[in-house]
């Protein structure tokens, strides 16, 4: 299989012909960036060599080397991030967005078989918007390389045909990655942003999957508009603001919403917080939404802060 | 004694809510049970609204394809994400202890009440006096606006609709009531009342916003 020499063969693949090392070090490695103990090398074929006091301690396919740090793509949506301070995991973009979405409005759990002697695994997105269909699949595949089955059920409403989706994938293996993060459950609310594996790119695609399904915007009388979060999980909700707070937002306070007056009642608290108008115009650049409907309102409240902006400026 | 169990939440099949209350009616309802409550909890997606639907039901035969319809006018006239679907089975009739007197206009008119007193109430509040500094005061309120209807399927359906703008509440009403009449699970609207009276709100945040003060009260 392949083409040329073993040695070559090996070079080209893993970078281990040992008994030329040297020779290829002078001729086939840079140094590309020094951060604190660690170096990062790039091969002129391709590929790093991450390096600590002059040792080999990992090879990567994939790097992107930033002023402060550099970040080596590892397998399942996770990144090795090296900087001055520190050596850590944390979770691609694409990884954090799809917890986000599975936080808000996605469900990973355990079921009996038919017979009752097995277990299933399902981690499943339920939703009418079709867009966040196309974004669960879209990062499920860049990150677990698994497509979703998508399930299609329609109703007769008065409004005519209208469609809910169901899509899902039955996996042990990706059902326990997100557990074992606490990305959702154990409880059906319950959920835990991953913030100790979230760089700031990460926390605005957290956050923009978690809004995508349990955000809104709301568009009051007298110009106002709200942007809100909710959810049942207060705790959850009380860390998720804490990523606002790390990435320079001033979200308001938790509020909560005691729900039903109705005699029996079930329908227990319910918890939110607002982006103050003075952030909104961030907000839509940095987080903004998968929603379509979501899309279209903030593209109005832009307008509108922008035109405000505008003529404060002029008078 | 009143027994309860959640047979729907988030995150489970729409198409197990029929199977779920089914089973648990078939299995729990009893010759001395007189009535059921099916309670939808939930929320409008786009304008946040709170909304709760109460099915208050005394024909076993009815309740699975009442719950089914329900929650798919919850889910698409309503717009909305339903948290959970609790069945509670009484020994009586719960629902006739419950009266919603009045007329829309008589609701909208004990609202604009309410707005003066709150007014007067709340203004010399020490955590909005702290705040307001010689700006405009603006207090938003939580409305909890309840509504009874009359069905074939049910001794009542009530609908909880909780915002702090009253247009948006109509406008969802409208809308979630029309396509229950259509589906013919409602015949007619009976009733309003407020679930809540100025007694029972308290001060919530306070935001500035421009040059006004917004006092939540909740």
């Amino acid at each position: 299989m392949g083409s040329g020499s073993r040695i070559k063969q090996y070079e080209r693949r893993f970078f281990e012909g040992e008994q030329k090392r040297g020779e290829r070090e002078e001729k086939a490695f840079h140094t590309v960036g020094i951060f604190g103990e660690h170096e990062v090398r790039e091969s002129k074929g391709g590929g790093y060599e991450l390096l600590k006091s002059g040792e080999v301690v990992g090879i990567f396919p994939e790097a992107r080397i930033e002023e402060s740090r550099v970040i080596f793509k590892l397998s399942h949506g996770m990144n090795l991030e090296v900087s001055e301070e520190r050596v850590r995991e944390t979770f691609s973009p694409e990884r954090a967005e799809l917890c986000g979405l599975m936080a808000s409005d996605g469900c990973v759990c355990k079921y009996q078989g038919k017979e009752g002697k097995s277990f299933g695994y399902e981690v499943s997105l339920t939703t009418v918007d079709y867009e966040l269909v196309g974004i669960f699949k879209e990062l499920f595949g860049d990150i677990y390389s698994m497509m979703p089955h998508e399930h299609l059920k329609q109703h007769k409403t008065k409004e005519g045909e209208k469609e809910h989706y169901y899509v899902a994938i039955y996996s042990k293996q990706v059902a326990y990655d997100l557990w074992n993060f606490g990305i959702k459950g154990p409880g059906p609310y319950e959920f835990h942003p991953p913030t100790k594996y979230l760089d700031d790119e990460g926390k605005r695609a957290y956050l923009r999957g978690f809004f995508s399904g349990d955000g809104n915007i709301s568009m009051t009388k007298g110009g106002r508009h709200n942007i809100r979060i909710y959810s049942k999980c207060k705790e959850g909700l009380s860390e998720l603001r804490e990523l606002f707070i790390d990435l320079g937002f001033h979200p308001g306070e938790i509020k909560m919403r005691d729900r039903g007056t109705v005699p029996g009642r079930y329908s227990g608290p319910e918890y939110s917080f607002t982006i103050p108008e003075e952030d909104h115009l961030r907000f839509i650049e940095e987080i903004g939404s998968e929603r379509e409907e979501h899309k279209r309102r903030l593209q109005l409240i832009k307008a509108i802060d922008e035109e405000k902006k505008r003529r404060k400026e002029e008078g | 004694m009143a027994r309860n169990a959640t047979v729907w939440v988030w995150g489970d099949r729409f198409e197990d809510v029929r199977t779920n209350c089914e089973k648990y009616i078939s299995k729990k309802w009893r010759e001395t049970t007189k009535e059921c409550l099916v309670y939808f909890s939930g929320r409008e997606r786009d304008d946040g609204i709170g909304l709760d639907i109460a099915a208050y039901v005394s024909d076993k035969g009815k309740v699975g394809e009442l719950t089914e319809s329900l929650f798919y006018s919850m889910v698409f006239a309503g717009n909305a994400k339903v948290y959970s679907i609790v069945i509670q089975l009484f020994e009586d009739i719960f629902s006739s202890k419950e009266a919603y007197p009045d007329s829309l206009e008589e609701v909208e008119k004990k609202l604009r009440e309410q707005e003066e007193i709150i007014a007067k109430k709340f203004i010399n509040d020490p955590k909005v006096k702290e705040v307001a500094q010689g700006r405009k005061v603006n207090f938003i309120q939580q409305i909890n606006l309840l509504c009874e209807m009359e069905s074939e399927y049910a001794n009542k359906i009530v609908v909880e609709l909780i915002h702090e703008d009253f247009e948006k509440i109509k406008d969802l009403l409208n809308n979630l009531c029309e396509e229950l009449i259509e589906k013919g699970l409602v015949k007619r609207i009976t009733g309003y009342k407020l679930g809540r009276s100025v007694d029972e709100l308290e001060v919530g945040e306070v935001d500035i916003w421009g040059d006004e003060v917004l006092v939540w009260l909740v």
